[in-house]
């Protein structure tokens, strides 16, 4: 099909034996069948048009380029969009926020179809007196059950299971400790939480805007069969954060840092390392074991398919997307091997990822494009230690993510539409 | 041919005066303060609203309030526009209905003065009218008269005018307009770096009924390295007076963003810009963004400036300012003039060296000093600070 981007083509063009530069970078990525259009533009914004042909397992894209002007323009070499046969989970959940800094106006959790452009919000803060949203999370995708925070007056930790939902400040029940990232069993029935008190601070100068650490953080547990709340971790020389399970839930691993005098002072000595602990009939089981630590690399945010874990490594410290260094590693659970995933990384930070359902694909934040706006990105995985090219997530018009003024936060897969949670949360606090 | 009725050109003439001599730092203030955007998120937010196409129609027209002849000439129009329908509805009032229609323009400017500028009020009631004044043209039978007795033509321009000349004088004259005009003269000449005028308009007389102008009066001093030998110019009572640390509204923030720009803290200036965004209804200006552009200039970050440079091109008022400042920068970035990459490193944590703000304002100049900045303004402002004795310590 012949795409017309422009009118006005020069007469003639020279054949050059490279790819075009053209914004989103598409090119030789690895897509799943029935993604949305991957539309684009040149990189220097040139007049272009473009033609695509299905080979199969592939779509060649040939572009001319042109400038308002020139009698000559120049053809590209045809790129190549590989097709995966991996399925892959039709709607991606993520938060929409201003990118840092104290305040917010309007945040919502959103679900994008990856099949369209269509976006539609799952719940806003206009349900809940615009107090902040955060942390939500689906138990194995399932966007029928979801666990989100809304803060602020009323507020607490949102449960919602199908039609049914509630609202419970978790620093009035049990331990009295307020939960943070949260991270459900497979099973369904355990919800492990971190309990942070954070901090977010503004520097003088450098080059990093904001850097945002925890003085204290431990981990509880949530039986939601029993509603019972149990204190799992509570070490006031370590801190405990970001609990995340394994597919067969008998294994929660988590980040732990020694705690540190002065944080904001000595923030540059604290990291994280992996660790896991064996969990059984809803118990914890063992001594926790330490399984990945390096003395240059802080890890954040762990998540488990199968016998891989990919994490974010930073040079320091818990919240890697201002850490413009921090990457996305992966630890093969089976050999201990970890290695930075190259193809998925780039200059700026790359943050918060998930895994697809089938473990073939991976959603990220990424601040590659412009340092200060996480915008979300996926890649292929072949299920053994290798990641394709990563691509930005499709949009209606390419200038959509450069006029946007709010980042993409915590991308979560679901499995299927969630519903609408507006009218739900709404009612919980009234 | 009938003659243009001298009523319309009347009212036009007023409002634009009035507006023009009166109001011109208010209107400014008001596209300041809002926002319009071609983007499908500005769209989705606003019809998420009430009266979501008054709203569009109000933003749309607000942008080029940037422009205050602009500004005071589609006011004008607008109040007119009021006019024009209410005669059409009110002509079955007979010879009451110019006088009638006067009221009700009249009212529409007076909600337009009162709401700080914001066209929306005028907008809601131009929509509300629409309708029925189709109705009342298209159905009234044109001879249908209430009120047939004929007034004097006297009667009928006093009628008309006294409308007219009790809101201009309520514009020229009422306390709030007036507050209205003089904070956004401060505020615009704060962002202007015009400290003269902030002296002439924040003078003793209105900072002692407004202890709020106090410390942008203490600013413009700093910024002229006068402000320690000036502090019993004003009615200052504690460092408190000298910044607006801790207060936590839109010109809390919006002045903290202006003093940590001047203080060549430009991060800190774009942290506090944009929390002052946040309390506006659509969490960002036009004001904040023309701003946020110009500390990213500062700072050198080119893909930021980009950014912006593409956001505010979605705004027909400043798409021509946009396009300039893409210009100036391109041609700047050319030279090679602008800043290299930082490193991205493992490695590198000289990040985490770096002093962090305190709500502290004394404790921040100390660090900022420490960290190697060095201007006349930090030097004068920590003189000041000394001068309030233990505070300082």
């Amino acid at each position: 099909m012949l795409i017309l981007a422009s009118c006005g083509k020069p007469s003639g063009f020279e054949v050059v034996d490279s790819y075009p530069e053209i914004y989103p970078d598409y090119v030789g990525v690895t897509v799943p069948e029935g993604i949305a259009e991957l539309r684009f533009d040149m990189a220097d914004g040139r007049r272009f048009t473009e033609s695509r042909r299905d080979m199969g397992d592939s779509i060649m894209v040939s572009v001319k380029a042109w400038n308002k002007g020139d009698r000559k323009g120049v053809e590209y070499k045809a790129f190549p969009i590989y097709k995966s046969s991996q399925a892959i989970d039709p709607y991606v959940a993520y938060r929409l926020i201003e990118p840092g800094y104290e305040s917010w106006h309007d945040i919502g959790i959103y679900q994008r179809e990856l099949a369209s452009f269509d976006e539609r919000a799952i719940v806003t803060n206009e349900a809940t007196g615009k107090g902040c949203l955060n942390c939500h999370s689906f138990c194995n995708g399932d966007p029928e059950n979801i666990v989100f925070h809304a803060r602020g007056r009323d507020g607490g930790t949102v449960f919602a299971f199908g039609d049914d939902a509630k609202i419970v400040n978790l620093a009035d029940v049990g331990p009295k400790r307020q939960g943070t990232y949260s991270a459900w069993h497979p099973g369904g029935r355990y919800l492990v939480f971190s309990s942070n008190t954070t901090h977010q601070s503004f520097q003088i100068g450098g080059d990093q805007p904001i850097e945002v650490y925890d003085t204290a953080s431990d981990i509880i547990m949530v039986d939601l069969q029993t509603d019972s709340v149990t204190v799992v971790f509570d070490t006031p020389n370590t801190l405990e954060t970001f609990a995340s399970w394994s597919d067969d839930g008998r294994t929660l691993y988590y980040c732990a840092a020694p705690a540190v005098e002065n944080v904001s002072l000595g923030r540059g000595g604290m990291r994280y390392s992996l660790m896991a602990i064996d969990f059984e009939d809803g118990r914890f089981i063992g001594e926790p074991r330490e399984v990945f630590s390096r003395e240059d690399i802080s890890v954040s945010f762990p998540r488990i398919k199968g016998d891989y874990l990919l994490f974010t490594a930073s040079a320091y410290g818990t919240f890697p997307i201002w850490h413009r260094e921090a990457d996305l590693w992966l630890l093969n659970l089976r050999t201990g091997e970890a290695h930075s995933a190259d193809v998925l990384n780039s200059p700026e930070a790359e943050s918060y990822h998930s895994w697809s359902s089938n473990g073939r694909w991976v959603v990220f934040g990424s601040r590659r494009d412009d340092g200060r706006y996480t915008r979300l990105y996926i890649a292929s995985f072949d299920g053994n230690g290798h990641f394709g090219k990563p691509f930005m997530l499709p949009q209606k018009t390419t200038d959509f993510d450069m006029t946007r003024l709010k980042s993409y936060n915590i991308p979560e897969f679901l499995r299927s539409e969630s519903p609408d949670r507006q009218d739900q949360t709404r009612q919980l606090f009234r | 041919m009938k003659k243009f009725p001298m009523t319309y050109a009347l009212l036009f003439a007023a409002v634009f005066c009035v507006t023009l001599v009166f109001q011109s730092q208010t209107i400014q203030q008001h596209e300041a303060l809002s926002l319009f955007l071609l983007t499908g998120d500005y769209f989705t937010q606003t019809f998420r609203e009430a009266w979501p196409l008054s709203r569009i129609v109000a933003s749309f027209i607000s942008g080029f309030f940037r422009f205050p002849v602009v500004g005071c000439l589609l006011t004008a129009l607008l109040i007119t526009l009021v006019y024009l329908f209410a005669n059409i509805l009110f002509r079955f009032l007979g010879s009451l209905a110019k006088p009638s229609a006067s009221v009700l323009a009249c009212v529409a400017w007076y909600m337009f003065v009162h709401a700080g500028c914001d066209p929306l009020p005028v907008v809601k009631i131009l929509f509300r009218l629409c309708i029925p004044v189709l109705l009342v043209a298209m159905f009234l039978p044109k001879d249908f008269l209430l009120f047939r007795k004929e007034l004097s033509r006297g009667t009928l321009l006093l009628a008309f005018i006294a409308p007219v000349a009790v809101v201009s004088l309520a514009t020229a004259f009422g306390r709030t307009p007036r507050m209205n005009e003089k904070w956004a003269t401060i505020e615009q000449a704060a962002r202007k770096h015009d400290w003269d005028k902030i002296l002439k308009t924040a003078d003793v007389m209105s900072a002692s009924k407004d202890r709020e102008m106090i410390p942008f009066a203490m600013l413009a001093l700093n910024a002229q390295g006068r402000m320690a030998e000036n502090l019993n110019a004003y009615p200052v009572k504690g460092p408190e007076d000298l910044d607006m640390e801790g207060v936590r509204t839109r010109r809390g923030y919006y002045f903290s963003s202006i003093l940590q720009e001047c203080l060549g803290c430009n991060y800190e200036a774009l942290h506090l810009i944009s929390q002052s965004g946040c309390t506006l209804p659509y969490g960002t200006s036009m004001m904040v963004l023309r701003q946020t552009l110009k500390y990213n200039i500062a700072l050198g970050d080119q893909r930021m400036i980009r950014k912006y440079i593409e956001v505010l091109k979605k705004s027909p008022a400043n798409r021509a300012m946009a396009k300039a400042a893409e210009k100036a920068y391109l041609k700047k970035t050319a030279t090679g003039t602008a800043p290299a990459a930082v490193s991205d490193s493992l490695a590198f944590n000289g990040n985490a060296t770096v002093p962090v703000v305190t709500n502290n304002p004394i404790y921040n100049l100390i660090l900022l000093a420490s960290h190697g900045a060095e201007s006349p303004m930090l030097v004068d402002r920590l003189n000041a600070y000394s001068a309030f004795g233990d505070t300082a310590n």
